[in-house]
């Protein structure tokens, strides 16, 4: 298995604040990541040390090479949507494709072309004149036509109705996806995307508080709902946390053993968003 | 097509001033032009001649070449102004506008070294800009020399249009020249502009503006010199008299003798005789310049590239 990126005692500070404190991660080829933290907790320095965007102290190679250094080498097989809309408004549609192309050497126009042509976009729009979400389609069109390695997506459906969000990832999933290739994403969405992701990685203030594969997250926790009367024996197992719904309570164990709590209530994997709200509780605590 | 001509393009599709400016200068210069020889004809027509005749009858073709050359000079020299006003926003804006709009994070997602992107910029103003003007100079020339010419023919001389062709090469090599020498005098400037665009978070000009402003004002302050303000002046037009021969034969007399007047013209050499680039090659200022604008241009660089905006 290749490793294409590779963070060691990654840190970055702004003024006296730790951004990303000590960090240590790997994302291996053919994986779907998602990088998931609240407001502030590290993932867009982290991911903009990746991109080579912002300094930083550690060790952190992409591709085999160094950021800081080799940025623009890196950037040959390495795509990135940082926001839907910052493609430079000025330019017009068939401009933006002429200009991939003489820049981009991995980039495939008419693969671009035959994706717009699936879009209402016209070759002779302005950027200024498209809807956000045709703007993000347009710029899936450029990422999907570049035959890269790995694909960062910082936030890039921040903004869009769930039509083009979900067209977003399906395009994402059935059209670009496969095993040469590895996707790195963060987003608040997280229940949009739980389901495409094969690792997810927590991170709140600045550390790594949860990095595990989608398998192994659903043999380790574990959310059984409980009927009020059964709480007490519950919680004598000790859960990662408890909530209430619907007047059942619902609890998160972790490492327990299947077939203590089946007895107790309803057993299922739990949500991405949920197991994220317990861990980051747990921190706190 | 190779990365640096694409940046290129990209530049002129994103600055469509570097070329719509100087077009509706030379647009405006023609239309002036067309209506004085209108003028011109009218006159000629409900007057007679109105001495018009008497005063081209003193020229021979040395002197109507002399003054072709002038009047095309005269345009050379407006569009140049109107050309480095128009160069020095494009580069201030040139990576303040992309900050701006923040789509230089999808101009950091192509593979192209900061060094070429701040590069195609700098090669953008320093070249492409000054070629585009000469071209739009030249067909301005064009069509004043051929609006002049029919006009003068009317008017009973046709001097003006056999001295055109001549006249105009040599004021488009001399321009071609001067534009060149401008361009390495002015490097440094450029490199600045640059460097305050890549910088500046807001007030653009007013960065461009200020240091070299406090930096005259502190001298004078502490020292009581004013040799920044001279380093900036001679900056400013030193290069002119540097790159061309200062010959007191290329002079133009206007001689008004009561209501006779003659045009008086020794412009023996042409004008490519000016053409001396020796003192400015030699010149410590044009060096001096180069080195200063490589540390600026470095600087817009190095800024572009570790400017971290979050």
């Amino acid at each position: 298995m290749t490793t294409l990126v590779k963070a060691s005692g990654l840190s970055k500070h702004y003024g006296g604040a730790a951004a990303l404190d000590g960090v240590d991660f790997q994302i291996e080829q053919g994986r779907i990541v998602g990088l998931i933290g609240p407001n502030g907790a590290g993932k867009t320095t982290a991911l903009k040390a990746v991109l080579g965007l912002t300094s930083f102290e550690g060790d952190l190679r992409v591709l085999g090479r160094d950021p800081r250094r080799e940025r623009h080498q890196i950037m040959q097989d390495v795509c990135f949507i940082a926001d839907v809309a910052v493609l430079p408004r000025w330019l017009r549609v068939k401009q933006t494709l002429e200009l991939v192309q003489g820049l981009h050497p991995k980039f495939n126009r008419s693969k671009a072309e035959s994706f717009l042509a699936k879009t209402s976009i016209k070759p002779d729009s302005k950027i200024s004149q498209l809807s956000k979400g045709m703007v993000t389609q347009l710029h899936l069109a450029l990422v999907m036509a570049i035959e890269a390695r790995l694909l960062v997506l910082d936030e890039p459906t921040l903004g869009l109705d769930i039509l083009f969000r979900k067209q977003f990832y399906g395009s994402i999933l059935g059209d670009y996806f496969d095993e040469n290739r590895t996707i790195l994403v963060t987003t608040h969405q997280v229940e949009e995307i739980e389901h495409i992701l094969t690792d997810v990685m927590f991170i709140d203030q600045g550390r790594i508080v949860l990095d595990e594969s989608m398998d192994s997250i659903s043999n380790r926790f574990l959310e059984v709902a409980v009927n009020p009367d059964r709480a007490d024996e519950a919680r004598s197992l000790g859960p990662v946390s408890e909530t209430e719904v619907f007047g059942r309570r619902v609890f998160l164990f972790e490492n327990v053993d299947i077939d203590h709590v089946r007895p107790l209530g309803d057993v299922r994997t739990p949500g991405i968003a949920d197991l994220f709200v317990a861990k980051i509780k747990e921190q706190a605590a | 097509m190779s990365p640096m001509r694409m940046l290129i393009r990209r530049e002129l599709w994103e600055h469509r001033a570097i070329s719509l400016v100087p077009l509706a200068f030379g647009a405006l210069f023609i239309a002036v032009n067309l209506l004085a020889a209108l003028g011109v004809v009218k006159v000629h027509i409900d007057a007679g001649g109105l001495g018009l005749s008497e005063m081209l009858q003193s020229l021979d073709a040395h002197k109507a070449g002399a003054l072709t050359q002038i009047g095309m000079a005269l345009i050379a020299v407006s569009l140049n102004t109107v050309m480095l006003l128009v160069t020095a926003f494009y580069l201030l804006d040139c990576l303040y506008a992309e900050r701006k709009d923040r789509s230089n994070l999808f101009w950091k997602s192509l593979p192209v070294s900061d060094l070429k992107v701040v590069g195609s910029k700098l090669l953008t103003a320093a070249l492409v800009i000054p070629l585009v003007t000469l071209v739009i100079f030249t067909a301005v020339a064009l069509c004043m020399y051929a609006i002049t010419g029919v006009t003068m023919l009317f008017s009973g001389t046709g001097l003006f249009l056999s001295a055109g062709p001549l006249a105009l090469a040599e004021v488009a090599l001399t321009h071609a020249y001067a534009l060149a020498v401008q361009s390495l005098w002015y490097l440094p400037i450029f490199a600045w502009l640059l460097l305050v665009s890549a910088w500046s978070r807001r007030a653009v000009l007013l960065w461009a503006i200020l240091p070299p402003v406090a930096v005259q004002a502190a001298e004078g302050l502490l020292l009581g010199t004013t040799h920044f303000a001279e380093l900036i002046k001679e900056r400013l037009i030193g290069v002119y008299p540097l790159a061309f021969a200062d010959d007191s034969h290329q002079q133009l007399h206007w001689q008004y003798e009561g209501e006779h007047a003659d045009v008086d013209l020794e412009f023996s050499d042409g004008l490519l005789a000016l053409v001396d680039p020796g003192s400015l090659i030699g010149s410590p200022g044009l060096w001096g310049g180069l080195i200063v604008a490589a540390l600026f241009f470095s600087a817009a660089v190095w800024v572009r590239r570790f400017r971290d905006e979050s």
